[in-house]
């Protein structure tokens, strides 16, 4: 044979197996935001939709429970005294006979037990005994309930939408899950999908994995636990959130708020109570707080803004910035610095590895710096004690006119530096000072190591700024 | 003297005949592309066989005759 036939040949049947892989993709191919996909299994190709319906009575603050499978599931206020069903099913296969013969054999279940109106389908039944077959089934609901009833639905690949009702009680996946208008209390667990909680006059208890949350005017306390998502809560009672792998965004709590997230950044405002956040590998920004803030993080900067009461930070990895606190500021950072303004109520600082600079504050002030200077700045007069000791670096002291208090300043090696008006000496050397200014007064100690000190007098006004 | 019939020639002229015939009627939506050649793609190596089958006969007769 000649080769020219050869590769005839070989064309022939190139060509024929790209037809039949064409042939095998046709249908399952899908070009969308996450690329080229190839999707398979029985709910792509041709479907047909059956409608079937059926009207149930139930009794006053009666329960309705729906059990779905594939397709979504949707609940919503209707007549008082009756539930008001609508079940579409939607066959998957080439023709509208063969589509119909399978959804005929579907069949509608409202088994009424006590107060209870269970809502489901013989599917399991039928995908047991084969009656299925090929076909890919979904069941989707629609249902009309009573407004004092409540609502517990579980649906395993589809979504969940419930409005208006006086309960709800909700485990979907794969699909959004929407709750709205729910008078009490609603309980959420989602999977692979977005759940989305608005206006319950209840208490909201949500657990979701791998999809984002939003969470908005909750009356009640709120407990939140995602995995692999955002969150965003919106004007809600008392707020628990914990969170990994995603970024917490809280705005508007009536109590307080407790955040343990990992690999999560927070922004947190408005919290009218007292504000705990803990996380790691991402940043925290809190803002507004009517009590005691207290964040911990590592490998995150922080920053802490208008905060009525004590503050205490633990931070590693990165900076930590204060501005605004009114009670004390108890902070501690490893690998990182301090920028604070405005300490209404004294600070007690532990940093290593970077500066500290601590503006406009009122109270006693202790600072210990590890490689790195000290920078001290307040607003008024100094009266309380004031500490600071680093190791290589220095420390720069302003002081305020009519400030009073001792001074006892040293740098080992280093000068010490000292320029105050009325200042009176009672030991002066290149790296020793001791002294007084005004009678009275606390005990202002400022000790470096491999750098210099300096104090002198610091005009008030050129703090006031943020 | 006649032209030597070539085999794989015609079924490479067949095979391109009928694959723009099936594009063209596909663009007018008289049939679809894939599912028609999905369908009958092996018939051109049906074609090309007859044909190669046809060859070695005629070859045969040729040489048989003075």
């Amino acid at each position: 044979m000649k080769a020219r036939k050869i590769f005839l040949l070989l064309f022939i049947l190139a060509f024929g197996t790209s037809v039949e892989t064409a042939w095998h993709l046709r249908g399952h191919v899908r070009f969308d935001p996450l690329g080229w996909r190839v999707l398979g299994g029985r709910f792509y190709g041709p479907s047909f939709s059956f409608e079937e319906s059926q009207t149930v009575p139930v009794p006053s603050g009666a329960s309705v429970v729906v059990e779905n499978s594939f397709g979504g599931v949707k609940l919503v206020k209707g007549g008082h005294g009756e539930v008001r069903v609508s079940l579409r099913k939607v066959v998957f296969l080439p023709t509208e006979g063969e589509a119909r013969t399978v959804a005929d054999r579907v069949k509608l279940r409202a088994v009424m037990d006590g107060a209870t109106l269970r809502l489901s389908t013989n599917r399991g039944d039928l995908e047991r005994n084969g009656s299925l077959g090929e076909a890919g089934l979904e069941t989707h609901w629609e249902v009309a309930i009573p407004e004092d009833a409540t609502a517990k639905v579980s649906n395993e690949h589809g979504s969940i939408d419930v409005r208006d009702v006086a309960g709800a009680d909700v485990d979907g996946s794969f699909e959004p899950i929407t709750i709205e208008r729910i008078a009490g209390n609603a309980a959420v667990k989602g999977r692979h999908g977005d759940i989305h909680v608005s206006s319950v006059g209840g208490a909201v208890s949500l657990s979701g994995r791998h999809g984002d949350v939003l969470l908005t005017e909750v009356a009640g306390a709120a407990n939140v636990d995602v995995e692999h998502g955002d969150v965003r809560a919106e004007r809600t009672g008392r707020l628990s959130v914990g969170l990994k792998h995603g970024d917490l965004e809280v705005e508007g709590v009536r109590g307080d708020l407790e955040v343990r997230g990992e690999h999560s950044a927070a922004k947190v405002t408005d919290v009218s109570g007292n504000a705990r956040v803990e996380t790691s590998f991402d940043d925290v920004h809190v803002n507004r707080v009517t009590g005691d803030a207290r964040v911990k993080t590592e490998h995150g900067s922080v920053e802490i803004r208008d905060v009525r009461g004590a503050v205490a930070v633990e931070a590693a990895f990165d900076g930590v910035t204060l501005r605004s606190i009114g009670g004390h500021a108890d902070v501690k950072v490893e690998h990182g610095g301090v920028d604070a303004q405005g300490l209404a109520g004294g600070a007690v600082v532990q940093v290593s590895g970077d500066d500290v600079s601590i503006e406009g504050f009122r109270g006693g002030v202790r600072v210990q710096a590890r490689r790195g200077s000290i920078r001290l700045a307040p607003d008024d007069p100094v009266t309380e004690p004031v500490t600071a000791t680093t190791d290589h670096g220095g420390i720069a002291f302003g002081v305020p006119p009519g400030s009073r208090f001792e001074l006892s300043a040293a740098a080992r090696p280093g000068n010490v530096s000292v320029n105050l008006p009325g200042f009176v000496a009672s030991e002066s050397g290149a790296s020793k000072v001791a002294g007084h200014v005004g009678q009275g007064g606390g005990a202002v100690t400022l000790e470096a190591q491999h750098g210099d000190v300096t104090v002198e007098t610091r005009a008030p006004s050129a703090s006031k700024r943020d | 003297m006649r032209p030597r019939f070539e085999p794989d020639k015609l079924a490479i002229g067949a095979g391109l005949v009928a694959l723009g015939t099936v594009g063209l009627l596909s663009r007018i939506g008289w049939l679809d592309f894939l599912t028609t050649v999905h369908t009958w793609w092996p018939a051109i190596l049906v074609v090309w066989g007859f044909a190669e089958l046809y060859a070695t006969f005629a070859e045969r007769e040729t040489r048989r005759l003075p």
